[in-house]
């Protein structure tokens, strides 16, 4: 015992003294009380966890090939911006994000050729029948959205994503308590166990999709998903005819923040599933180490439909692939005061009648 | 061990006591039943013979009958003989005896069943279902108690009873003794004639019900807005990317569980107060403290 151990407090992590009149160990600075044994163990523990280490490699490094570059052609929005990609028969004439004019600015060139594409698979009928339901049964919508013409024109958009493989890693601490209830004739009883939980494994993802374009909301891609990856074939420039395409502007390192938050997420939520026989697990301190992780570069399939309302900006989207359809819609404050006005007014009638029922008839 | 377990049953008697502290106490002792009007005759058993426990005496007054009857002496002559004329002037024009007695104390009794036993062992009630009520107060435990019987549970039904216990108890609190029983004679010549009239007094329909009813309806309004609202969000991030595991890629490699430390919270349970209510089935009443 001549070495000098510092121990680190499971609540607070400040450091633990023994008490001598309680023979247990008590923090300082959280006053929680336990056992030698907890404490020991809980360092041990702690100290075996791994450290995080995020680190991906970009696996895409296709560049264009010179006649396949030669038949496109880049326009840009002069209003948001927006730089895409459509082939010399296609063309664009507006902007899928904003709606507003686009100009053509030269031949396309350089920039990364993508790895994998998922070709559309329903079309602009199917888009329409979509939004057309995706706007059926809400109560409280603007009446000119349901009017057709109100929406611009519908847009096949090739979004540029950022696919992210990678096998995990983890070593996750959750904070765990059991409770348990019990009365006697003056008082009623509340028992919460405390624990540390400590699970580490290993976890693999496939092709996990971030927007790579910062013309569209993540959000709102995030919304549509899942895609299904499996099904992606690898690039050819046939597949862009009819559709225009959007370049990537944000990097593959800029986007593996968000690939990261939804490994470590999806980590902590797989390995809770192990946690059993606890009413609540918060998870405490996670790290993931990946190993192998590796970055492609693919054009996933999106309708994309915008509009402008009261001077704000609509975009509604649908997965080309799945049919999923999203996008926040406004609230009509008009409809809305009437519905709650309306609303209040019967649920009181109704609960001051079935009062006066209650109290005359029983 | 002895003295926990003696604890234990103690506080187990007590719990249930206060609940049916007064069925406890009426199996105990030998009168199960209430005897209504044997008053007068236990009055001279109990003189006769001093030497003999009688159950009965805990309930029987020291001094002759009356309607108004301060053995706790809250009242000064004046205010017992105004209050004399106004409740004797009921009892005859109702043939409803409407009384006022005040005790140093309960004697251990549960209110209800000590206002209902001293109700019966001196004689009060008129007519041959004993027709009357009796405002009891017990000083030195701080307690009142309204017991009805025969017609008077008829006149002073629950509803009666809530009013009068509204309107007495807050005097009582400010141990304004004669005004309690002064409101009480009113309110009882009320109540008396809207029963003779056929239409014993019920509780009006409170108008806080308007705004409770407004509440009701301003909070379900609110959910419903709300559920229509949520529709029209369809746009969420994914936090976690629980759909792109790799299926059968998981494994667990360490698992440790370990038990830091436990807390006990404990919080008093609500105390029953055995305020109101009758358990004499040939009693109606209400009662409280003060």
């Amino acid at each position: 015992m001549s070495d000098l151990l510092e121990y680190k407090c499971p609540c607070c992590g400040g450091a633990i003294e023994f008490n001598s009149k309680l023979q247990k160990m008590k923090c300082p600075y959280c006053d929680t009380e336990f056992d030698m044994e907890a404490v020991k163990e809980f360092n041990e523990a702690a100290a075996e966890q791994q450290t995080d280490d995020y680190s991906w490699e970009n696996a895409s490094d296709n560049a264009w090939k010179e006649d396949e570059a030669s038949g496109m052609s880049v326009y840009i929005c002069q209003s948001c911006g927006g730089e895409i990609v459509a082939d010399e028969s296609t063309g664009a004439s507006s902007c899928p994000f904003c709606g507003n004019p686009v100009v053509m600015s030269g031949k396309f060139s350089g920039a990364l050729r993508p790895d994998f594409i998922i070709p559309f698979k329903l079309d602009k009928k199917a888009a329409k029948a979509g939004l057309s339901k995706h706007l059926h049964g809400k109560i409280l919508l603007p009446k000119v959205f349901k009017k057709e013409n109100h929406i611009d024109e519908i847009k096949g958009v090739y979004v540029p994503f950022w696919l992210f493989d990678t096998d995990a890693s983890a070593d996750i601490r959750y904070h765990a308590t059991k409770t348990r209830c019990w009365s006697d004739s003056d008082y009623d009883y509340t028992e919460t166990s405390h624990y540390s939980v400590f699970r580490a494994g290993n976890i693999g993802f496939n092709q996990i999709p971030v927007d790579g374009s910062s013309k569209i909301d993540n959000d709102l891609t995030e919304s549509l998903e899942p895609y299904v990856t499996s099904e992606a074939v690898d690039f050819a420039t046939p597949y862009l005819a009819g559709y225009v395409a959007d370049k990537y502007d944000v990097s593959a390192e800029e986007c593996a923040e968000r690939a990261n938050q939804r490994v470590k997420r999806a980590s902590e939520d797989a390995f809770r599933d192990t946690v059993i026989g606890y009413d609540t697990v918060t998870p405490e301190d996670t790290r993931i180490q990946l190993k192998g992780g590796k970055t492609h570069y693919a054009l996933f399939p999106v309708w994309l439909l915008s509009t402008t309302w009261k001077g704000n900006h609509y975009l509604f989207g649908m997965n080309g692939q799945t049919g999923k359809f999203v996008g926040n819609l406004p609230v009509d404050k008009g409809i809305f005061t009437r519905w709650f006005l309306g609303l209040t007014a019967g649920f009181s009638v109704a609960a001051y009648v079935i009062a006066w029922l209650v109290h005359t008839y029983f | 061990m002895k003295k926990q377990s003696i604890g234990i049953i103690l506080a187990a008697a007590l719990g249930v006591g206060s609940l049916f502290g007064a069925a406890i106490l009426g199996a105990d002792t030998p009168f199960n039943t209430s005897l209504p009007g044997t008053g007068a005759s236990t009055v001279q058993a109990a003189s006769n013979s001093d030497e003999e426990y009688d159950p009965y005496q805990d309930f029987v007054a020291s001094d002759d009958f009356s309607l108004v009857k301060d053995e706790a002496d809250l009242l000064t002559d004046e205010e017992e003989s105004l209050l004399l004329d106004k409740l004797q002037t009921l009892t005859d024009e109702y043939s409803c005896e409407v009384a006022v007695a005040t005790v140093e104390s309960k004697k251990g009794y549960e209110m209800n069943f000590f206002t209902d036993h001293f109700f019966d062992e001196n004689g009060y009630g008129v007519g041959e279902n004993y027709d009357g009520i009796l405002f009891m107060v017990s000083i030195g435990d701080r307690k009142w108690h309204i017991t009805t019987h025969g017609y008077g549970m008829t006149a002073f039904n629950d509803d009666g009873l809530a009013y009068l216990k509204d309107n007495v108890e807050p005097l009582l609190k400010d141990e304004d003794f004669y005004g309690a029983f002064d409101t009480y004679a009113d309110l009882c010549g009320n109540l008396l004639e809207m029963a003779a009239n056929g239409e014993p007094y019920t509780e009006p329909f409170s108008p806080m019900w308007i705004l409770i009813s407004l509440g009701i309806g301003l909070v379900l309004a609110f959910l419903c807005t709300m559920g229509m609202r949520a529709q029209l969000k369809s746009v969420r991030p994914q936090d976690s990317a629980v759909d792109y595991v790799r299926k059968g890629s998981m494994d667990v490699t360490r698992s440790n569980d370990i038990f830091l430390y436990h807390t006990v919270t404990r919080t008093e349970k609500p105390k029953n107060d055995s305020s109101s209510g009758g358990s004499d089935s040939d009693h109606g009443g209400t009662g409280g403290s003060f």
